[in-house]
């Protein structure tokens, strides 16, 4: 009965400003990088079909600002989100410390139903960038926050890089599998409502002929 | 000559406003009752009424040119025709005086003569011409991706998270981006100021939103004549596909949908066929046409029923029938509602086994029935409702679609091969939160094009062969009653022909006719005969005219105690036309002249449009239908 073409995935990318967020989705989308940057304003939509396991489907990504006075555009960007991306700067610590608060702040924004089961995924991104450049001991500070914090962020982790185009495809990929694990589970928890098209009309009708006839 | 009074820009053509004083202290002390005669002209004797369709004015064409009273005064009727008594077929002197003056102060404000037309695009109010390729590229339409934004009109479904449902055109690809735009523009203004978003108009554009949370419908036009109203017509569109999608899945099918997760896709409950029929809806009520093309066959279903009925706050169309036959039917209808029939010696409820008492051994048939249609064409014969509920108009329009969809009439005309369709529909206005279950069977008449269409309404989803004993009940009836079988098929017929040549209106080539109250109307029957191309041209043209006529700013006047709206417009378009709105508090009549009319002609022959259809309102009406 169901028209259903492919699955239709909505996808947040969050993180601080100039982490990356816009280069990444060009890079994954349009295969093209800038070394310009120019800031984010609201959100940009981009679309990018992908096969997962011989399924197609549809990413509808949601690149928003990370800028501070964009976040008030709040619940409409993360209403009905399948699947949310945090992203950090590898070269800025600040931008790996608030990764916790963008999770919290899609959490209340979004509304999900079950946060723990929630899909997301961590990505660090110019990976490219001279090795004196990165947060000095990355890898400690990571498993730090992944693992050792109350309520940790303890989410499959990509270190890509936008402007080589390193690990990009790889990243998306892994969201777009976890977003269907997430989407075939939630199908299969509830049977598309079978019993709706049993609920009867009440009507009483004030049936006084019946009397009439006899 | 282009009056650019309007934001939107208007179309060329010259519009009349002013008042005249000298109307008023025309009227002034005039009896109210005796305006148009709409009172005095119901005497229409039960005997007479039932022989003619329709009364002929013999005589009242060639007539006096100095005053029309004159020329009502000397109809005279054909011999077994019914007609009015003649002085109360009469319109009262000073209104037609006040008419005239209105049209001649019209004509006199507008440039009598005519201006030759340059080619003049109905759509965009441009001069670019509307050929088959423009069609194609503006107006049909078309899934693809590419050619998405050329398109005049948009309609979509989305989600409140920001994903399609649905889209009159264009791919997932050009969708996706789009449906995130109009969702957070939406969010954020109604986020951000507790106000419901509604609408944006800029010069030749006007986006219409409406929120239903967890949907979220819009509407976007380009199209010239849809943005001479105001937001009315946009909204009533998105409401009329809102009823559908409600009517095939109910309010808590929806709601239950998305609860606990935004993020759910429902697309996956709807199937195929209504995505289709969306598609067939959202042209209908934009252009007038739909595309119908099936397998092998590319086709297209020309009727601009559905924009006019939109046009008119959802007035839903009646088929002409006299009133005793419609009265035949009624009986049937309520008879079949008190039938009683014998139960299967099991289901015999046992009571009280004593002597005196015996067993229960009949029960109503049609105890679950709650409403029943006739329908022809689209229009409705008959009708029967509960005395405590009544559908309305919207709901009956969406009835109507889902029936045209599932059935579509006149394809076999063997009616041995015709399934009995049984199919459940929310009916969102009667109750948005359960369904109703509808029998449908036709009924082929002899020397009909198409057949007449039964439907019941259940509210109880076991009643299919009680639904269907009833029918065989109503059809057999039908059948058997040697006026109903002789007369329905000869009168229904005479629905095809037109009005305003039965009339003798000559100079009158279209015209609506609605009754307020009962929110119904008639139109003279269009018949379009030419290429597909053309007659889709030739609607859109109809509802361009109609929907300029009903926009053109009117006078309002008083007659009495009645307020009357007059509307008098030309276009300087093809060979030139002429419009005319007169209405008051009992009905709207439009009509569209040829030419530039003089006002003699214009008025008496309105007038007498006017005055024949609420005279045999019973027979071009059916008003609440019959109750039980």
């Amino acid at each position: 009965m169901s028209a259903r073409k492919k699955t239709l995935l909505k996808v947040i990318v969050l993180g601080d400003l100039g982490v990356g967020k816009t280069s990444l989705m060009q890079q994954f989308v349009n295969k093209k990088f800038s070394h310009q940057y120019k800031a984010t304003i609201g959100a940009d939509f981009l679309t990018k079909d992908l096969t997962i396991d011989n399924k197609t489907v549809s990413l509808q990504i949601w690149d928003t600002a990370g800028q501070e006075r964009f976040q008030s555009l709040g619940v409409a960007f993360y209403r009905g989100a399948d699947c949310c991306v945090l992203c950090y700067d590898v070269t800025n610590e600040k931008s790996l410390n608030n990764l916790s608060s963008w999770k919290d702040e899609f959490l209340v924004q979004s509304n999900v139903s079950n946060p723990q089961d929630f899909p997301f995924i961590i990505i660090g991104n110019k990976i490219d960038v001279d090795e004196s450049k990165k947060i000095p001991s990355l890898q400690k500070k990571l498993l730090n926050i992944t693992n050792n914090q109350l309520g940790g962020l303890n989410y499959p982790l990509f270190e890509t890089s936008a402007k080589d185009s390193i690990n990009v495809e790889t990243a998306f990929e892994n969201v777009a599998r976890m977003a269907l694990q997430q989407e075939e589970l939630n199908g299969a928890s509830r049977n598309d409502m079978n019993d709706d098209y049993h609920d009867a009309i009440n009507i009483h009708l004030e049936n006084d002929n019946s009397g009439c006839a006899c | 000559m282009i009056s650019d009074d309007k934001p939107l820009g208007r179309p060329p053509m010259l519009q009349s406003k002013k008042s005249t004083h000298s109307f008023l202290s025309s009227t002034a002390g005039l009896n109210p009752a005796s305006f148009l005669g709409t009172d005095a002209t119901t005497a229409v004797t039960l005997a007479s009424s039932d022989q003619a369709e329709i009364a002929i004015f013999e005589e009242g064409l060639g007539l006096a040119k100095t005053t029309l009273s004159r020329s009502s005064r000397s109809v005279s009727p054909q011999p077994s025709f019914m007609v009015l008594p003649p002085q109360l077929a009469l319109d009262p002197l000073p209104f037609v005086e006040l008419l005239h003056d209105f049209v001649n102060t019209s004509i006199a404000k507008t440039d009598d003569t005519y201006k030759g037309s340059k080619p003049f695009n109905i759509l965009t109010e441009t001069e670019e011409d509307i050929d088959e390729s423009y069609l194609e590229e503006k107006v049909h339409i078309s899934k693809k991706g590419e050619g998405f934004t050329a398109k005049l009109k948009q309609f979509f479904i989305l989600s409140s998270a920001g994903k399609p449902i649905y889209s009159m055109n264009g791919d997932d690809d050009v969708l996706l981006g789009y449906s995130g735009l109009i969702t957070t523009i939406v969010a954020s203004f109604e986020d951000g100021t507790d106000l419901l978003f509604r609408s944006i108009s800029q010069n030749g554009f006007r986006m219409v939103v409406m929120n239903k949370s967890p949907l979220i419908l819009v509407a976007i036009s380009r199209v010239s004549y849809e943005l001479m109203l105001d937001l009315k017509l946009l909204e009533s569109q998105l409401s009329s596909v809102y009823n559908y999608l409600l009517a095939v899945l109910s309010a808590p099918v929806i709601t239950k949908s998305f609860h606990n997760r935004m993020n759910y896709d429902l697309r996956r409950v709807l199937s195929a066929q209504d995505l289709k029929t969306l598609d067939i809806l959202t042209s209908m009520l934009t252009f007038g046409f739909s595309d119908t093309t099936d397998d092998e066959n590319k086709s297209y279903t020309v009727d601009p029923s559905m924009f006019i009925s939109s046009l008119l706050d959802d007035a839903v169309q009646c088929a002409r029938l006299s009133s005793t036959l419609r009265a035949k039917l009624d009986d049937i209808f309520v008879s079949c509602k008190r039938l009683k029939v014998n139960l299967p010696q099991s289901e015999a409820t046992p009571f009280l086994q004593g002597k005196l008492y015996t067993l229960e051994t009949t029960k109503l048939l049609a105890s679950d029935l709650l409403f029943a249609f006739l329908i022809y064409d689209n229009k409705i014969v008959s009708h029967l409702h509960p005395k405590t509920h009544c559908l309305e108009n919207k709901d009956i329009s969406t009835l109507l679609l889902m029936l045209s969809q599932l059935s579509p009439a006149g394809e076999s005309k063997n009616v041995q091969e015709e399934p009995d369709l049984w199919f459940p529909i929310c009916l969102a206005r009667f109750n948005d939160s359960g369904f109703l279950h509808c029998y449908v069977r036709h009924l082929h008449l002899p020397n009909l094009s198409r057949p007449l269409t039964l439907l019941l309404l259940s509210g109880n989803k076991n009643s299919f062969f009680e639904m269907k004993q009833s029918a065989n009940y109503i059809f057999a009836k039908i059948c058997k009653s040697k006026t109903l079988s002789s007369s329905l098929p000869e009168e229904l017929a005479q629905g095809y022909l037109p009005l305003t040549s039965v009339l003798k209106t000559p100079q009158v080539k279209h015209f609506i006719y609605k009754r307020r109250k009962a929110n119904q109307y008639i139109m003279d029957p269009l018949t379009f005969s030419k290429d597909t191309f053309e007659n889709i041209v030739d609607s859109m043209f109809i509802l361009y005219l109609y929907t300029a006529l009903s926009s053109s700013k009117s006078e309002e006047v008083r007659v009495g105690a009645s307020m009357k709206k007059l509307t008098y417009t030309r276009w300087h378009l093809k060979e030139g036309f002429t419009g005319f709105l007169l209405a008051d508090e009992k009905y709207e009549l439009y009509c569209l002249c040829k030419g530039f009319v003089t006002s003699l002609v214009l008025i008496e022959q309105s007038l007498r449009i006017v005055n024949w259809c609420e005279n045999y309102r019973k027979r071009l009406f059916i008003g609440p239908g019959v109750q039980f």
